[in-house]
């Protein structure tokens, strides 16, 4: 059960465009200059881009304190329990306010509604936090622990439809209020667990008088909605209580769309744009810490899907800040002079890859047993011109992957080498494994519990997105000079899943997400997650790998859990599961007429709220750089 | 008149049922489960895990709310070996085996005896773990991966129907406890298990498979579609209600509701652009039928007809929108970012969106041009060469009398049979369009839908898109009527 909770990694199955790009990542590499191909990205030693304020305010510089930022897409929803968007995430954190957050430029987490991160009981299960006494909502209610007990029982509750959410509360077992020292909680865990404060980045805090003016929650226990038992339906006074909250107006309308953030949901117009607005009293009005800064009056998220009419949008200066356009856009803009004139523009690097899965324990029936050998993983991998598909269809501007730790993190093992694209290398591990053109039809042979197997599998990928198509072409291509048959096989997103999790496929392509957190290897890499249809969709694992990855979890020292992950990075490289691909890119744009600009890896990328006009007036606000 | 309207609109009726429940095929036979998607990957991706318990209760809970327990239809035609309660089973690739396991060898009980035997040895061995002294007597790599196998291998079981597949799994399972002792408790379970499956295929009754039978479901999901469960999920379409979003999980006649409006402006006003230009365009080509006119027009027009709407709407854009070349229009949306001024009425509002309207508007237009003129001057060609129109002509009357009120309105009729077809085009709205001038119309919906398999929104978009080219028809007819007295419904 925790082992879900313990997930990091987020499945991005379905539009992930991975624009497997990047420039750069916190250096002073121009960001159109392209890499040294076969190059992994190095750990950083920035851990976010800062961009010098503009030295003048162009006339044609528009001095509206209103920030439009280009989305392409829309949140599923805006309901403050029942939503599963990252764009949903990225606007509560600007409405709503948090027990902790992230800190982007130290890439740590940051307390928000509490004075400072818990201290934690020796077991590693008990932690307790002081709320802040400052933070008040809208009606000037002040924050207090009730709300906190009553968001984190809100999202617990078996009637609220939350699913998704569901398994990261798992872990709870109590929330207590200090009876001696007010706004003092602590929150009780069922196990020691890294991500036992960083999962409540995830919960924004209600206003338990708004959102249960009865105070129901407060007659059920944490105990009760623990119980698989409790038979939540049956409570009326509970099922009265989830049908409103889980109500639609909770979702979309704004007069219910209320947090204590500094920004209010004033408007949604659906398919074309959304609109917060800055509150005027808010409680953190005249602090100056970056987080509870809110500059623009408005922060406006305008909708457009189309490359080229994005294109025109920054041309015509409407847009003000993206992390959303495609690569290709974004190389395009760069050539403009206009552009780089009004924008800053930089490609940053995020926690999210890509990946080739083989399946390395098939039925031997309905799929071959043609991965089961580790040295045919490997062949896999060196018949796969990475190279050649990032200068093809990147430009040149993804960055390699090793293995499924970012190289942002600290506990990236930078002693692991990239393998290379060698098909000399892949046809001698080939003969040496077995594999061998015995009947001159140029694809491998093996006899096999018996039988002759062809080397020829199916390659599934996505159907939704153009460039997996072409990736797929290309590494077939090249794996069919070597005697390996890649059939393409473009399925839909639902099939591309089912397959995956029942490992009813030989391979297939996708990508992960990710986050600074401290990561949990359960979902992807743990063998249990094999056997109950999880995420773990190739088979890898084994006694040590498992028994590191049950470390890593409840291992709370990090320079500890740094020489564990370190070694499980190994055995995953060793084993080849995996062919990595690329980390992808952010693609960031802010216009230069606000200033405070900084570029971060963690998503969203940017901050809004703190980026500040340059100018009221419109005239030039410091010496310009010429005189 | 009235008796042939009340006779259509009760033709409405099976035809509409006929398109739900084409609608319901299509979603019941669809690859993936709506509620695994839900939960996994409401939109931009999500949290994927194993199958934790909570997780099972949650997907168990989406399934009613969702009405995706319930069998589908009222009646089953069914086989006299196959049981009324397989649709419980939610699991697609459990139930397939169960089902072509019934198909083969027609015996239910003994099948279900197998299957709960299998899924209760899956559950022991997940439940099993071993004592310190027993890990001590093995290598840990080895039991480790062994009761992976035996897991996986059971698990795999489950789903597997093919006799070659079972039996190769079954060799597994008995090498596995052949060479790992400390896996002996699951020695005798797993011989039962085998000894269920032998019991399947020597009590096999594949006879009862064509022995046809009607199984009656008072409780389905189309019923509740229709009728809703009583307003405790859901009211029914009958109601108004058409289910809920499996993406965003807001009512289906909500999302329509936001997106019909922009749809509806654009396809009236394509319309009634279209027919501005086109009727004088056609009649006037018909009254000069071979003239310079006639020709000039026509070729402009099949120019026109030619071009691709996502390519004239991309030139358009990149010419009037763009800083570089002209900046007369704005390149999306339609309305400013900032919204309307304050107060603003009507009228305000259609000047502010005026810019935003005319781009999209002649994309959604142009290509009705051609098509239209077309039909409207063979129907005038046809009409003037007539013999009252002859006699028209020679009682004097000025040509444009003739044309105008003889001529014209004997021509209508190709142009209301095009006009029926407005209704439903609201509804489609177009895709590419909506996704270049970033309209928020039901067109980028559907798409949308479609590639999230989001199959309510689907079938409501299918049934109303139904619907509204039955009313067009129907209002095609009562128009026949009104304009050529010589159609009568009686």
């Amino acid at each position: 059960m925790s082992d879900f909770i313990n997930s990091v990694a987020k499945l991005v199955l379905s539009i992930m465009v991975m624009a497997f790009i990047s420039s750069c990542s916190g250096d002073s590499t121009p960001p159109s200059q392209i890499n040294e191909n076969s190059q992994n990205i190095g750990a950083n030693q920035v851990k976010y881009i800062k961009i010098e304020d503009a030295p003048n305010f162009l006339p044609a510089w528009s001095k509206e304190n209103i920030l439009v930022y280009h989305v392409i897409g829309e949140p599923d929803d805006m309901h403050p329990t029942n939503g599963n968007a990252g764009l949903r995430t990225e606007i509560m954190g600007y409405t709503q306010i948090y027990i902790v957050g992230t800190d982007f430029q130290n890439l740590t987490l940051r307390p928000i509604a509490v004075k400072a991160l818990p201290t934690v009981s020796e077991n590693g299960k008990e932690y307790t936090y002081e709320l802040r006494n400052d933070i008040k909502f809208d009606d000037g209610q002040k924050l207090s622990v009730d709300d906190v007990i009553f968001t984190l029982k809100a999202n617990k509750c078996p009637l609220t439809n939350n699913p998704q959410a569901k398994p990261y509360l798992e872990n709870i077992i109590n929330i207590v209020a200090d009876k001696n020292i007010p706004d003092v909680f602590k929150i009780i865990m069922k196990n020691k667990y890294i991500q036992n404060i960083s999962f409540l980045t995830d919960f924004p805090i209600m206003q338990r008088s708004f959102f249960d003016k009865n105070n129901v929650l407060s007659k059920y226990t944490f105990t009760e909605f623990n119980d698989k038992n409790f038979k939540a339906d049956q409570q009326k006074e509970l099922n009265d209580w989830a049908s409103e909250f889980n109500s639609a107006k909770y979702s979309r309308d704004p007069q219910f769309l209320v947090g204590a953030g500094p920004y209010r949901f004033d408007k949604w117009d659906v398919g074309q744009s959304i609109t917060l607005v800055r509150k005027e009293n808010h409680w953190s009005k005249g602090s100056t810490k970056m987080y509870e800064t809110a500059y623009p009056e408005k922060i406006i998220l305008k909708l457009n899907k189309d490359a080229n009419s994005q294109i025109l949008e920054f041309k015509s200066q409407t847009l003000d800040a993206s992390a959303s356009l495609s690569t290709k856009t974004l190389l395009e803009l760069q050539k403009n002079e206009n552009f780089n004139v009004n924008y800053n523009s930089r490609f940053t690097d995020t926690y999210n890859y890509s990946y080739i899965a083989m399946n390395m324990k098939p039925d031997g029936v309905k799929h071959k047993k043609i991965f089961t050998d580790k040295k045919v993983r490997r062949v896999m991998a060196l018949l796969t011109p990475l190279d050649e598909i990032n200068k093809v269809l990147n430009k040149g501007k993804n960055k390699r992957m090793i293995g499924p730790v970012s190289p942002l993190k600290p506990e990236y093992n930078s002693d692991l080498q990239l393998i290379p694209f060698d098909i000399e290398s892949a046809k001698i591990l080939l003969d040496e494994a077995g594999w061998k053109d015995t009947d001159g039809d140029n694809i491998r042979d093996k006899m096999i519990d018996g039988k002759k197997v062809k080397m020829e599998f199916n390659l599934n990928y996505m159907t939704t997105q153009v460039e997996w198509k072409d990736i797929a072409q290309m590494i077939s291509e090249q794996m069919y000079k070597a005697g390996v048959k890649a059939n393409l096989n473009p399925v839909d997103l639902a099939v591309l899943y089912d397959v995956a999790k029942t490992h009813d496929f030989d391979m297939l392509m996708a990508a992960w997400a990710s986050n600074f957190a401290p990561e949990d290897y359960t979902q992807i890499w743990h063998t249990s997650s094999w056997t109950s249809q999880g995420s773990n969709y190739t088979g890898f694992g084994n006694a040590e790998s498992d028994a590191l990855i049950d470390s890593i979890k409840c291992t709370l020292d990090n320079t500890k859990q740094g020489v564990m992950v370190k070694r499980l990075q190994a055995i995953i490289y060793d084993e080849q599961p995996y062919i990595f691909m690329f980390a992808s890119l952010r693609r960031n744009v802010i216009h230069k007429r606000f200033g405070n600009q900084e570029m971060y890896f963690e998503r969203p990328g940017g901050w809004l709220s703190n980026l500040k006009l340059l100018s009221n007036t419109g005239t030039s606000i410091k010496p310009s750089a010429t005189n | 008149m009235l008796k042939y309207i009340t006779k259509r609109i009760l033709i409405f009726i099976p035809t509409l049922i006929i398109i739900t429940l084409l609608g319901f095929i299509i979603s019941v036979n669809a690859p993936g489960d709506p509620v695994e998607r839900m939960i996994v990957a409401a939109q931009s991706g999500g949290e994927v895990g194993s199958q934790t318990v909570n997780q099972l209760e949650q997907k168990k809970f989406w399934r009613k709310k969702l009405g995706l327990d319930l069998p589908v239809f009222y009646i089953s035609i069914t086989s006299l070996s196959r049981p009324d309660t397989l649709y419980k089973i939610y699991d697609k690739s459990e139930k397939e085996a169960l089902d072509r396991l019934i198909s083969k060898f027609g015996n239910w009980n003994e099948i279900q005896d197998y299957y709960k035997n299998l899924d209760g040895f899956y559950l022991s061995q997940v439940a099993f773990t071993l004592d310190t002294n027993q890990i001590r007597q093995y290598d840990k790599n080895a039991v480790t991966e062994t009761l992976n196998q035996i897991k996986f291998e059971t698990s795999a079981l489950k789903s597997s129907y093919e006799e070659n597949v079972i039996e190769a799994k079954f060799n597994k399972i008995k090498l596995l406890l052949f060479y790992y002792p400390f896996l002996a408790r699951f020695q005798q379970p797993f011989n039962l298990i085998e000894y269920k499956y032998l019991t399947i295929k020597k009590t096999a009754t594949p006879w009862k498979n064509y022995i046809p039978a009607l199984v009656f479901y008072k409780k389905n999901q189309y019923h509740r579609w229709l009728f809703g469960d009583g307003g405790v999920f859901s009211k029914g379409l009958i109601r108004g209600d058409f289910g809920t979003s499996y993406v965003t999980k807001q009512p289906i006649s909500d999302v329509i509701y936001s997106k019909i409006g922009w749809s509806l402006f654009f396809a009236m006003l394509s319309v009634l652009l279209a027919y501005i230009v086109s009727i004088p365009i056609g009649v006037k080509a018909a009254a000069n039928r071979g003239s310079r006119f006639d020709k000039t027009s026509s070729i402009i027009l099949f120019m026109l007809y030619s071009m691709p709407s996502f390519w004239l709407a991309t030139l358009l854009l990149m010419t009037f929108a763009n800083p570089d070349v002209i900046h007369w229009f704005p390149a999306s949306g339609v309305k400013p970012a900032i919204g309307y001024p304050e107060s603003a009425g009507f009228f305000l509002k259609m000047k502010t969106s005026l810019p935003y309207i005319i781009l999209p508007a002649i994309c959604y237009t142009y290509s009705s041009f051609a098509f239209l003129s077309r039909t409207v001057r063979v129907s005038m060609i046809e009409t003037v060469g007539q013999d009252y129109i002859r006699t028209a002509r020679a009682k004097g009357l000025t040509e444009k009398m003739v044309i105008w009120k003889h001529a014209f309105r004997n021509s209508l009729l190709p142009i209301i049979t095009v006009f029926a077809n407005i209704f439903p085009a609201t509804i489609g709205g177009s895709v590419i369009l909506e996704t270049i001038f970033t309209i928020p119309g039901m067109g980028s919906e559907a798409i949308f839908a479609i590639q999230n398999n989001n199959y309510p929104m689907i079938i409501a978009i299918l049934t109303i898109t139904g619907f509204l080219t039955l009313l067009g028809y129907l209002i095609s007819d009562i128009l026949y009527a009104v304009v050529d007295p010589r159609i009568s419904y009686k």
